[in-house]
């Protein structure tokens, strides 16, 4: 990736493409931890693809990339949760799946265990575990991007490993799920 | 059972199968960005504003308040948003009527007027959509970052060359009836007699490239220029050391802009030297007037990148060449194109041009931590109250209000003598953590505003630069916010400035001819 990134930073479009396309699942899964509806998620990826490759080139440091396009990405996603909070024109509940939606996106069974993740997880626990499972950031790192200390992240993390263990274990899985 | 950790990392990194919508949206997003990036111009250019680079994408400095000041003057064009406000001030009297319309079930386009010079040709559209594309595709929105989402997909030919530099923008009359301006450059056009297409392919609402109503048309005319300012001047350079020079190609004075045309030129050098290159400096120009007090002024690239890249070949010459085919031990040639535009200021006779080179803050050595300690913070306080602070190149930046309401934090300043490319103000909570956020956009007197301000917005979500820090709370709490001044480089001169003459203005607006619209094939 730091090749790439590498290339991006010195114009390479085709090089930047590659960068975004690799890493279009992983700013899906981030940002669907963070907000449901799905237009919403396509205007924050959409931005946050745009600032960085407005500003890619002020990227000191090429191993940052990742950290630095999630950051931007969780802004994004904060700036519409807000937005939405204000307008009251649509209620965010963030402990659940709609049904409707998973119909309309052809959810397939192995997005199953996904959605069965940030489903029983509240929000701050969904973005705990994503930045630390998915991306493999320390809980240093994930402190900083989500400006809370390293121990509210293990914290969060530690709730998380309960819930979720409690349901693989079989304990609390929503049937239609399973 | 196995551990708990390895079961959710199993399951999280899974494949899933990403919604189509969805995987649409990042291809197109993404190119748009890069190979439809002459059409994303203005778009991109809004968000660079956030960053270091701030008088090189000036154009950019859009913004609500701005449209509805000059809509009220001006019939909704919104030249002044664009950073062209001589265009603002001489499009009426010098455009042609029009009235040529492109119609369909979704929506009709019509070519109300057009007008240009040896700088710009301008073209202002009046667009309707029609019920069938409001119930499919939903009003166009708006953002303080984007403006307005309807964008005409277009490719633009001149004398059978495509042309990249334009830029576009938007005045909302109704949530059906849309003022869009496309202002295309032609300063480095040097012929006389000028044949246009203006191929429009589809009509984008709201970012979607699903939701574009199929338009195939092309608008032809032809348009006669008068090139004898651009013919005469003499080109001038300063060279800076064996391997890089400045070159001033062209200055006009036209109806529609004041303008100098320049290069940066980096050669003798093979590909991976120039790799090894900081990349943290960049060069810029500063202008002034006769008497070395810096003027209002903008600096744009002269096209989407404004670099170009040339290879030495086998003969001995350069060849333009796309940066992923250059080998490292491959001879270069690294070209930047800028346009520096004035604005409407008068007594502009004698200017000079002064090259500086900029180093950004570096966040890896701790640089930019220790500038924050050192630079002042000072409260955020309504009011007349002065601030000031001195540049890297010993000009002073005061500031003489603050006015803040619900949706915007808006400093208003002056300058006096040189001002480098710092960014002229951040706002920071000060809560013991290292935090601070860009404006949303800056205005200057003259060039896309009648005052000097700053201004930041509350309800967006403030980022600065590689940090991405942001303020969240800015729209109901402004407790413990502070500002600082001339903060995040710090500029030099590397070179005698150049002694600019601007020629007198040159009234003659281009002859229109045999305007037309076909089908496009």
């Amino acid at each position: 990736m730091e090749e790439l990134v590498k290339k991006a930073k010195k114009g390479d479009n085709e090089a930047f493409t590659q960068l975004i396309m690799n890493l279009q699942t992983d700013l899906y899964k981030i940002a669907k931890a963070k907000i449901n509806d799905e237009d919403d998620i396509n205007e924050a990826v959409q931005e946050t693809i745009i600032k960085a490759y407005c500003s890619i080139k002020k990227l000191k440091d090429e191993k940052y990339f990742k950290t630095w396009i999630i950051r931007i990405l969780i802004n994004e996603c904060n700036n519409i949760y807000k937005k939405k909070r204000q307008s009251k024109t649509e209620e965010y509940n963030e402990n659940t799946v709609n049904q409707a939606e998973l119909d309309t996106i052809n959810t397939k069974i192995n997005n199953l265990d996904f959605y069965i993740l940030i489903k029983n997880l509240n929000e701050d626990e969904k973005m705990a575990v994503i930045l630390f499972y998915l991306e493999e950031f320390s809980t240093k790192d994930i402190g900083k991007i989500l400006k809370v200390s390293e121990n509210t992240i293990r914290t969060r993390l530690s709730r998380a490993r309960k819930k979720l263990k409690k349901m693989f274990d079989g304990g609390n899985i929503d049937a239609k799920y399973r | 059972m196995q551990n708990i950790d390895d079961i959710i990392k199993y399951k999280i990194k899974q494949e899933i199968d990403l919604p189509n919508n969805y995987k649409e949206t990042v291809k197109n997003t993404v190119q748009k960005c890069t190979e439809n990036q002459k059409d994303y111009t203005k778009k991109i250019r809004k968000y660079k504003i956030l960053n270091f680079l701030r008088k090189i994408v000036i154009s950019a400095l859009v913004g609500a308040s701005t449209i509805t000041v000059y809509s009220a003057t001006t019939n909704n064009l919104p030249f002044i948003n664009m950073g062209l406000m001589k265009v603002g001030e001489n499009f009426e009297e010098n455009s042609i009527e029009v009235n040529k319309s492109i119609e369909n079930e979704y929506v009709k386009i019509t070519l109300e007027s057009l007008a240009g010079d040896n700088a710009y040709i301008i073209l202002e559209y009046r667009i309707n959509l029609k019920e069938k594309a409001i119930s499919e595709f939903g009003n166009v929105k708006y953002s303080d970052a984007m403006g307005y989402s309807l964008w005409i997909s277009d490719n633009i030919l001149v004398n059978s060359n495509e042309i990249t530099n334009k830029i576009q923008e938007i005045s909302k009359i109704s949530d059906t009836e849309f003022v869009y301006v496309e202002v295309l450059n032609i300063m480095d056009i040097a012929e006389e007699n000028l044949k246009l297409e203006i191929n429009m392919n589809n009509l984008i609402i709201n970012s979607d490239m699903t939701n574009k109503i199929t338009l195939n048309k092309s608008l032809q005319f032809d348009a006669k220029i008068n090139t004898k300012d651009k013919t005469e001047f003499i080109p001038q350079e300063r060279i800076l050391d064996e391997k890089n020079k400045i070159v001033i190609n062209n200055v006009g004075n036209t109806q529609f802009a004041t303008y100098i045309t320049l290069q940066k030129i980096t050669e003798n050098m093979t590909y991976k030297e120039f790799k090894e290159l900081n990349p943290w400096k960049y060069n810029s120009f500063i202008v002034t007037d006769e008497n070395g007090e810096e003027i209002s002024f903008s600096i744009h690239y002269a096209d989407f990148s404004g670099k170009y890249y040339y290879v030495k070949n086998e003969n001995g010459e350069f060849e333009l060449t796309d940066l992923k085919d250059i080998e490292d031990n491959a001879e270069i040639r690294y070209i930047e194109n800028f346009v520096i535009l004035l604005g409407t200021q008068e007594k502009l006779d004698n200017i000079k041009i002064i090259p500086i080179e900029t180093t950004m803050f570096n966040d890896k050595n701790n640089e930019e931590a220790d500038e924050y300690k050192k630079v002042k913070w000072y409260p955020l306080v309504e009011g007349q109250n002065k601030y000031s602070a001195t540049s890297s190149l010993g000009g002073t930046l005061e500031i003489d209000n603050i006015k803040i309401d619900e949706n915007y934090i808006t400093f208003y300043y002056n300058k006096k003598g040189l001002i480098g490319n710092e960014s002229l103000i951040i706002l920071r909570k000060n809560n013991g953590t290292m935090n601070y956020i860009y404006p949303l956009r800056e205005e200057i007197n003259g060039i896309n505003s009648t005052e000097n301000k700053v201004v930041f917005s509350r309800n967006l979500f403030g980022i600065a630069g590689l940090n991405v820090y942001s303020l969240e709370d800015l729209d109901k709490n402004l407790e413990n916010v502070e500002f600082a001044l001339l903060y995040g480089s710090k500029s030099k001169i590397i070179a005698e400035e150049f002694k600019i003459q601007i020629p007198k203005q040159d009234n003659q607006t281009a002859e229109i001819d045999n305007i037309k619209i076909m089908d496009l094939n």
